[in-house]
């Protein structure tokens, strides 16, 4: 039974994990936080349900859930966010307006009604682990989330670009005296956060249906994700995406009614103990050589 | 070789800070920044580099206009910063921060720096004032830069990583035209070729570095920067 919670948490964790690490690395390198990534998070529920629905496997419709998510996030950031760098205001209000608009759309389009055929039903299938059945999918969700770790992990350290984006990440200023480009960057990281809730989108849909404001529904869990392990950090996210969801899975089996608030006592906790989050900057470190 | 600053006029926050500043650097020397607190002197250095606005004036190298380029251009054009902190990045491994500018291998890059052989893994986070800033002239030695602005490169060394660094300085100066801040007057006669003063954001005088003291505007130009920097003479 225990075996068959921690793996819950565990595929909770990869989950969070995939939805929180784009944000993570945009916070990083744009110092925003990107409300439309629930934009994006809705735009790639709706895209898998459209896979799945026309036929197409499961690897398919979900890689174009994250190809729509990528392909909108880049299109924002080039025409609209670019013109906003050094106005943090108008970038949370634009980021703000695309969400609303993104969930707008799909309502109109889909109706708002909860939509469950196709995607709930990879759920359906299960193996046994103590005596208890456990949904596969849950299982693929936990080798999605350590993959894509195990990639950003690797990019992020053994490549040139990796290197640049880490080193704007530290400090964008600096990162230009070294002749970095940063405006580019900014564009790949942006659609790769955008290609990552799109890929969430559509791992949340067999849990939960599809429906508009799925997005909304888990902003404020993504925000507390990326702020528990502090902003900009992709160990951090993982780190926090482990302790709130190993935290939801044991309080949601000990304490049923405190499961829908432990996430938030951990983020109060942290907070307290480390107010930078679990891998965060010290607030003195951001960047200091800025104009 | 030779980076010419002509008339530069900036402002900080709507307050102009710079009005009236020349000046040239000229490769294989090193040109001592010379002037009292707020006298614009980093502000000099950041209007160069693009970091704070040109209101007015001319940067050039070798007649090549830089004043409308971004940052990361002018770093392109051969231009190296070197902040009072050092400006590495501390997330960074020493070697990475190497590998962000160099344009030679590692290991030859460290051939002059040989004290970051043993730390090339460690995190610059965790490196003292006196490392962080020989890592920062040894990234300046790797990007092969021709022009190197480096503000109060003694602020806060004890004096024998001052020694060093003095050497490091003097490695770079076969390599490269310097423009270095410095509130520490006798670090800088130590270093330095030639001197210019800054007083109230213009160019006041300039001159051999041996002659500074018998400036007509040392004094005026001097005056807080001796009371407040302690190794001022």
């Amino acid at each position: 039974m225990i075996l068959n919670v921690l793996l819950s948490g565990l595929s909770l964790a990869a989950f969070y994990f995939i939805l929180s690490a784009g944000l993570s690395l945009v916070f990083g390198i744009m110092g925003v936080l990107n409300f439309a990534s629930a934009g994006y998070f809705v735009a790639g529920l709706y895209a898998a349900w459209f896979g799945l629905g026309h036929g197409w496997g499961i690897l398919p419709a979900f890689i174009f859930a994250a190809v729509v998510g990528g392909v909108l996030a880049l299109l924002v950031e080039v025409s609209l966010l670019r013109p906003l760098y050094g106005n943090v205001g108008g970038q949370i209000l634009t980021t703000l307006g695309v969400m609303l608009i993104l969930d707008e759309a799909v309502n109109w389009v889909f109706g708002p009604q909860i939509q469950q055929e196709q995607m709930t039903g990879l759920l359906s299938q299960t193996v046994m682990f103590g005596g208890m059945p456990f949904p596969v999918f849950r299982l693929l969700l936990i080798a999605v989330g350590v993959l894509i770790f195990l990639l950003l992990a690797l990019a992020l350290r053994y490549t040139g670009l990796g290197l640049r984006v880490r080193a704007g990440v530290d400090s964008q200023t600096l990162a230009e005296l070294a002749g970095v480009r940063v405006a580019p960057l900014r564009s790949i990281v942006y659609a790769l956060g955008g290609m990552l809730a799109g890929l969430a989108g559509a791992l949340y849909g067999p849990f939960s249906g599809v429906y508009p404001s799925a997005g909304l529904d888990t902003l404020l869990l993504t925000f507390i994700v990326v702020v528990v392990g502090g902003l900009g950090s992709i160990p951090g996210t993982l780190a926090a995406s482990l302790v709130i969801g190993l935290a939801e899975a044991l309080v949601g089996f000990f304490v049923p009614s405190l499961a829908l608030t432990v996430n938030v006592l951990v983020m109060i906790l942290v907070l307290l103990l480390r107010p930078q989050g679990l891998l965060g900057k010290p607030p003195g470190r951001r960047d200091t050589h800025a104009a | 070789m030779s980076l010419r600053l002509s008339g530069i006029r900036a402002r900080i926050g709507g307050v102009p800070v710079l009005h009236a500043v020349d000046l040239e650097i000229r490769n294989g020397k090193v040109t001592a920044l010379l002037g009292r607190n707020g006298a614009g002197k980093t502000t000099t250095l950041r209007t160069v580099l693009g970091l704070t606005e040109l209101d007015a004036g001319e940067i050039t190298c070798e007649g090549r206009d830089l004043s409308r380029l971004p940052t990361w251009r002018r770093a392109r054009e051969g231009l190296f910063y070197v902040p009072e902190d050092g400006g590495v990045f501390q997330d960074l491994s020493v070697q990475e921060n190497l590998k962000l500018s160099a344009r030679m291998p590692i290991a030859q890059a460290i051939e002059p720096f040989e004290e970051l052989g043993p730390l090339l893994g460690r995190r610059a986070a965790l490196l003292s004032g006196g490392e962080r800033k020989i890592l920062a002239l040894a990234r300046a030695y790797a990007s092969r830069s021709e022009w190197l602005l480096i503000d109060e490169p003694s602020l806060g060394l004890a004096p024998t990583v001052l020694r060093r660094l003095a050497g490091a300085i003097q490695l770079l100066r076969g390599r490269a035209a310097m423009l270095i801040v410095e509130q520490n007057l006798g670090f800088a006669q130590s270093v330095a070729d030639d001197y210019v003063l800054l007083l109230d954001g213009r160019t006041v005088d300039r001159g051999p570095i041996d002659t500074l003291r018998q400036s007509s505007q040392f004094d005026a130009a001097m005056h807080f920067g001796q009371s407040e920097g302690g190794s001022s003479q």
